[in-house]
């Protein structure tokens, strides 16, 4: 199967297979090494790509559904925002919000899909949105602080009444 | 946990889309959320995925009447996530954006479409269990032409169906009914799993439709059923033996290693007189 | 092809910034082009006699390059030994021969150009299966006529160890109370993200076979493929790479590590096995699965004054390597009342074969359940008794004055004060928290209002066994663990220092603790010191990461080869400043004689030393110019005091943990963020298994669990308020470790299993439930309420 698709800004035309997932094709095939498989159940979180501007997980999608869309991954996040680090990116190093590191570039996507949008947000939102991603290793404080002092320096963050 | 391999088409057409689903095997994909993570552990291997993705066409939300009725139809290819942050979906019929928080993870949503849900009928799945709640119809397409068929008909059993290997779920459209009040409640291990038990009551305006409010119950039963509420009963100091009497009353209650049958029951009781109490606190649908 | 990613430039903090976008290299990063990838055909049957294995229409496959069975295997591969008690060998035959005995045991292996055509092609296996009755819990396995789920063994009770002194009858006669229950904790596994994955090649240059492995333990993996290979152990290589967590499940060797092996020898192919989440949850070691049975005897003031305990796991099938089935037993054992004064003990501990998934380590072993059943009894005899749960423990815990204390069971306990730490915990907790009340409260909780949630709070003081030396697994009778750690510090030509050690890092930060406490040592700056480890062909051999190992065990080698390259450095300094050594003066890295005349930097001495002008004047001064250090010393014992609240919806019986105070003593604290991030960790794992994860069988032995949409782990959800201190007291620091550290690995998972589980039980209590099990999932806290016959009372409708 012919696909074209859009990867961390450049364009990309393949022949896959139509039975290969998008994680596979990008880990495997196009040395997106942040693209990690920790199920292959839809469950971890682990695969986490942005599609147009939506986070998804890349293993519970065909490679060749891709076509015609924007795919980013965590290489491409800071390339995306124009700089050298994202936000996010400096956010989770600023904390040290990783140990083995395998959640994070998933966890990376999750946190810029948040970002990206402009409504404010609750420490509960942020709780949710990480929901999806599974961490064995921090037990989610840091990473959850982290952001939520992303979020708190751009004015984004709101409190929640009664939580 | 590599799919197996499998015949891609991706059609640009409804015509075509049921052209294809007319070759033997081949089975209509939708956002995957469901299909693909059996084919990933092998429990189902279709010959043929026929890629709805393409069908614009399927996609959004409008209204219209419909038998003299104001109804919202909603495209099967519509994600999740659009029918979250619709705003003619939140206007029309509120209980749905406030159902398809309760599925998953965003991630999940965003992919994951309506029609899909409906067609793979989970047991444990809220949406089915809305459409049944909220009388929904679905619009079914075929080579061999199109028809409607209410959702409470549709879902025959877990995972089954009574569409044919030929027919796709093009759209669902829910009937307006101004007045009208919804609550939803479930008990699920984690926020996004699927349910022990849920359930969504639909209190009815005195004036328009059935009079009263029924309870539909997901994640209990092999499909979800709706069971018509006495409302006095229900809102009256012995609510919480009605419900339970009620979730007592039902046959075929799942048991598995989450819930067994007593606790399930019990589950569905609380889950269903929470959703009533909801539902009457909330207030009544505008329809605009 | 799409053009990679730029590298970060930027790499701020340890250079672990690198994962946020990819930057780590794990096994699977490094499979190339033409890398064969390996797959298992697995049982699908529990307990099985296994006749004809036809692999023929798999090897004609698309896609197959070749596939083996047990018979193939003959004369090719050795089994592995692996022991269930001391002196008790069996072979470990990696493909299983004969007969199956769980679900997901690898039958055959399957090499092909990718993993999906391997899956379709295993599914082409044509397996002669001849089933037997499964035999799937304690009761059917210890049963008459039960038959035998390893005829090597020639029991189902594969283990049996017993421990303790004094005569605990008499003083359980003569007790005011005693209590006498039974705790269970569900079996459970530590699923790391990252799967565990094996990528080999015997590199035809060098004649080495490279093995590069998801472990834990790489100097003991090195010894199970040299031994099953026939190879030497010089010729056989083991590299770890990045590690997406271990939690234990990576310090066994899983037979699909020597196949793997084997496999790239055989062919003379780089060859990959990545598991997949299936495959993990099916058939990767799992752990716990047991019940202690306590009978605690009780003085009418509070005083233990004898424990008698009986622990029971259900080990599966097979034995694990390099623990083997007496990992949990014992380890339960040993954590029994591990911070309490017990006159008078006794413990029996069993392993029980199954013919489920074999068990090893999770983090926290045995510790966790141990702290549970210690610590619900202490409540339940605070109760009798009509005394505060914080008081009964006031009058148990050990103190520093106690010191060094001969623990019946625990073994030595050589420093530490469990009474000062819960001190410490108590009075740094906000007066009003309610928390505080329930401890102090000589009563129950009165039950709440009709609809109001059921609070519970659980108070916890334990110790964890971190680090154990050879002494501890020789007692076990366990040879395959060498209990020691070894490490070397190199100067380097360039005036830098490299340390090898023997240890693999799983995401705990090894490289930048060590790092700046050798550093320290050495007296230069840390980023002068590279740290290597998980490499066996340049690390010295050891024990490996687990055990809470590194801070005590792995850190007091490198420290001790820094002080001894320390003290040779000042000798090498005194033969180039032609001055006696005692004269030398060090001022950074500037080296001058006593006149202060003469100087050499560090830098020039490395320089002098590497590339000398002249024949050598000593063997202290030749290259390399190294030093090597070991440990070997014992275990530490650090301790904690935790407590939990948490609210049980009465109604749906949905559990949630509100927050969690811990005060951690784990000797001197080297680097506060990395303890914390270890006890946050930790301790949200641990809520995991008190309240979400749980295996769980069919009838006929399947797993019902093999997806993470069933086997349930925490999620960001499950985190309530964390309130973590560190207490850093001199007189407790450990001496058995050169920094005084005594370790932290698991401290917040044994601490959480018990605060949360015993929280737990306070909030059924008030429903008139009684939970002795855990995980405290809705479905069993109803049935503890049920079956007390509570369903009926006032709270529940």
């Amino acid at each position: 199967m012919q696909v074209g698709f859009e990867l961390n800004g450049e364009h990309l035309d393949l022949d896959v297979e139509a039975s290969v997932s998008l994680a596979d094709l990008l880990h495997s095939r196009l040395a997106a090494a942040s693209v990690h498989l920790g199920c292959e159940q839809g469950v971890c979180g682990a695969c986490a790509v942005l599609v147009d501007e939506e986070a998804v997980r890349s293993c519970l999608m065909l490679a060749v559904q891709a076509d015609g869309r924007r795919v980013t991954t965590a290489e491409g996040v800071a390339r995306r925002r124009g700089g050298r680090w994202s936000e996010v990116e400096a956010a989770l190093v600023g904390k040290g919000a990783f140990q083995c590191g395998f959640c994070t570039s998933g966890v990376v996507v999750a946190l810029e899909e948040l970002l990206a949008g402009d409504e404010p947000l609750t420490r509960e939102d942020v709780v949710e949105q990480l929901s999806g991603q599974i961490c064995r290793c921090t037990g989610y404080v840091p990473i959850l602080d982290a952001f939520v002092s992303l979020l708190a320096s751009t004015g984004r963050m709101r409190e929640e009444g009664g939580r | 946990m590599k799919f197996p391999p499998f015949g891609y088409l991706r059609p640009t057409g409804l015509p075509e889309a049921c052209e294809m689903l007319a070759e033997e095997g081949a089975r209509p994909l939708g956002g995957g959320q469901s299909l693909l993570p059996l084919m990933a552990l092998r429990l189902a291997r279709p010959r043929t995925l026929v890629d709805l993705g393409a069908l614009e066409e399927l996609v959004g939300t409008s209204r219209s009447v419909s038998a003299g009725e104001e109804v919202l139809e909603i495209g099967a290819m519509t994600t999740l996530s659009a029918v979250e942050h619709d705003r003619t979906a939140c206007s029309a019929v509120p209980l749905l954006s406030r159902i398809v928080r309760f599925i998953g993870h965003p991630a999940i949503r965003h992919r994951g479409t309506l029609g899909g849900s409906i067609a793979h009928a989970d047991p444990a799945a809220e949406l089915p269990a809305a459409c049944i709640a909220l009388d929904a119809s679905a619009s079914i397409a075929s080579r061999r032409g199109s028809r409607s068929e209410r959702v409470e008909a549709l879902v025959t059993g877990p995972y089954q169906t009574s569409l044919r290997e030929d027919e796709l779920v093009t759209g669902l459209c829910f009937p307006i009914r101004p007045g009208r009040r919804t609550g939803v409640w479930e008990v699920a291990p984690r926020p996004g799993d699927f349910a022990l038990a849920g359930a969504i009551c639909v209190v009815y305006p005195e004036h328009s439709g059935p009079a009263g409010a029924a309870v539909t119950f997901f994640g209990v039963q092999a499909k979800p059923s709706r069971v018509t509420l006495d409302v006095e009963g229900a809102a009256g100091e012995g609510g919480g033996r009605y419900f339970q009497d009620l979730a007592d009353s039902l046959e075929g209650v799942l048991e598995d290693g989450h819930a067994d049958d007593r606790f399930r029951r019990r589950l569905a009781a609380v889950a269903a007189r929470r959703a009533f109490a909801a539902a009457r606190g909330c207030p009544p649908e505008v329809g605009a | 092809m799409g053009p990679a990613a730029p590298r970060p430039a930027l790499r701020p903090g340890p250079g672990r910034g690198r994962h946020t976008r990819g930057g780590g290299r794990y096994v699977a990063d490094l499979v190339t082009s033409g890398t064969l990838v390996i797959g298992f055909v697995r049982s699908s049957f529990a307990r099985a006699r296994l006749g004809q294995v036809d692999l023929s229409r798999v090897r004609s496959s698309p896609g197959v390059v070749a596939a083996y069975g047990a018979g193939d295997l003959e004369g090719l591969l050795r089994p592995l030994p692996v022991r269930f008690g001391p002196g008790k060998l069996y072979d470990w035959h990696l493909l299983a021969k004969g007969s199956v005995c769980f679900v997901g045991e690898p039958i055959a292996l399957v090499v092909g150009v990718d993993r999906g055509s391997v899956e379709e092609a295993c599914e082409l296996a044509e397996v002669d299966y001849e089933p037997l009755e499964p035999i799937l819990d304690l009761d059917s396995a210890r049963s008459a006529g039960a038959g035998l789920v390893r005829e090597e063994a020639g029991s189902n009770v594969v283990f049996l160890a017993s421990k303790g002194s004094g005569d605990v009858e008499a003083a359980l006669a003569s007790a005011e109370v005693v209590v006498d229950r039974v705790f269970h904790l569900a079996r459970q596994s530590a699923c790391p993200l990252e799967n565990r994955g094996v990528l080999a090649e015997d590199e035809s240059l060098s004649g080495e076979l490279v093995v590069c492995s998801s472990t834990q333990i790489p100097h003991i993996l090195r010894t199970a493929v040299s031994t099953v290979l026939g190879r030497p152990e010089g010729s056989v290589r083991v590299v770890v790479p990045d590690v997406g967590g271990g939690f234990g499940l990576k310090c066994q060797v899983a037979a699909e590590e020597c196949l793997v092996a084997w496999a790239a020898c055989h062919l003379g192919r780089r060859v990959v096995w990545l598991e997949d989440r299936w495959e993990n949850l099916v058939a990767s070691n799992h752990a716990h699965d047991e019940q202690v049975h306590l009978r605690v005897g009780f003085a009418s003031d509070g005083t233990i004054t004898a424990v008698d305990a009986e622990v029971t796991v259900d080990v599966g099938a097979h034995s694990c390597y390099p623990l083997s089935v007496a990992l949990e037993p014992s380890s339960t054992a040993a954590h029994l009342f591990g911070s309490y004064r017990v006159p008078e003990a006794r413990v029996r501990s069993l392993g029980v074969a199954t013919n489920k998934c074999p068990t090893g380590a999770y983090r926290g072993v045995g510790g966790s359940v141990a702290n549970f059943a210690t610590e619900r009894s202490l409540d339940e005899a605070a109760r009798a008794l009509g005394m505060s749960r914080l008081e009964i423990r006031r009058r148990n815990l050990l103190q520093l004055a106690d010191m060094p204390y001969a623990h019946p069971i625990g073994g030595l306990v050589d420093t530490g004060d469990p009474r000062m730490v819960l001190e410490e915990l108590v009075g740094g907790l906000d007066p009003e928290a309610p928390w505080l009340a329930a401890i102090q409260s000589l009563e129950p909780a009165p039950s709440p209002a009709e609809g109001e949630a059921l609070l519970g709070v659980g108070l916890v003081v334990f110790g964890e066994h971190s680090s154990p030396g050879s002494e501890v697994y020789r007692s076990r009778g366990v040879t395959e663990v060498p209990g020691y750690d070894a490490a070397s510090v190199e100067l380097l030509e360039d005036g830098t220092f490299a340390v090898y050690l023997s240890s693999a890092d799983a995401g705990q930060g090894h490289g930048d603790v060590c790092r700046q406490q050798v550093a320290d040592v050495l007296g230069v700056a840390a980023g002068d010191v590279t740290v290597v480890e998980g490499d066996t062909g340049r690390c010295p051999r050891g024990t490996g990461t687990f055990a809470s190992r590194f801070a005590v065990a792995q850190l007091s080698a490198a420290l001790r080869a820094s002080a001894r390259l320390s003290s040779r450095l000042v000798e090498a300094a005194a033969a180039r400043l032609s001055c006696e050594v005692d004269e030398v003066k060090r001022d950074g890295e500037v080296f001058s004689s006593g006149s202060g005349d003469e100087r050499v930097s560090l830098k020039e001495l490395a320089r002098w030393l590497y590339v000398p002008d002249s024949g050598r004047l000593g063997r202290s001064l030749e290259v390399p110019f190294a030093e090597s250090g070991y440990w070997d010393d014992g275990p530490t014992l650090p301790t904690c005091a935790m407590l939990a609240l948490v609210e049980v919806d009465p109604e749906t019986f949905q559990a949630r943990v509100r927050r969690i105070a811990a005060l951690e003593e784990c000797g001197r604290v080297l680097d506060e963020a990395v303890v914390l991030g270890q006890l946050r960790g930790g301790i949200v794992m641990g809520i995991g298994d008190a309240l979400l994860e749980e295996h769980r069988y069919s009838e006929t032995g399947d797993l019902l669990t093999s997806t993470f949409m069933d086997y349930l782990v925490p999620t960001a959800s499950d985190v309530p308020r964390l309130d973590l201190r560190v207490l850093d007291d001199d007189r407790l620091h450990s001496r058995r470790s050169e920094s005084g550290a005594k370790g932290v690995g698991e401290a917040g998972t044994i601490g959480a299993v018990g605060a949360v589980g015993c929280a737990l039980a306070e909030a059924v209590r008030a429903a008139g439930g009684s939970l002795d099990e855990l995980p405290g999932t809705p479905l069993r806290l109803f049935r503890s309420c049920a079956s007390q016959g509570a369903e009926g009372s006032g709270v529940l409708r």
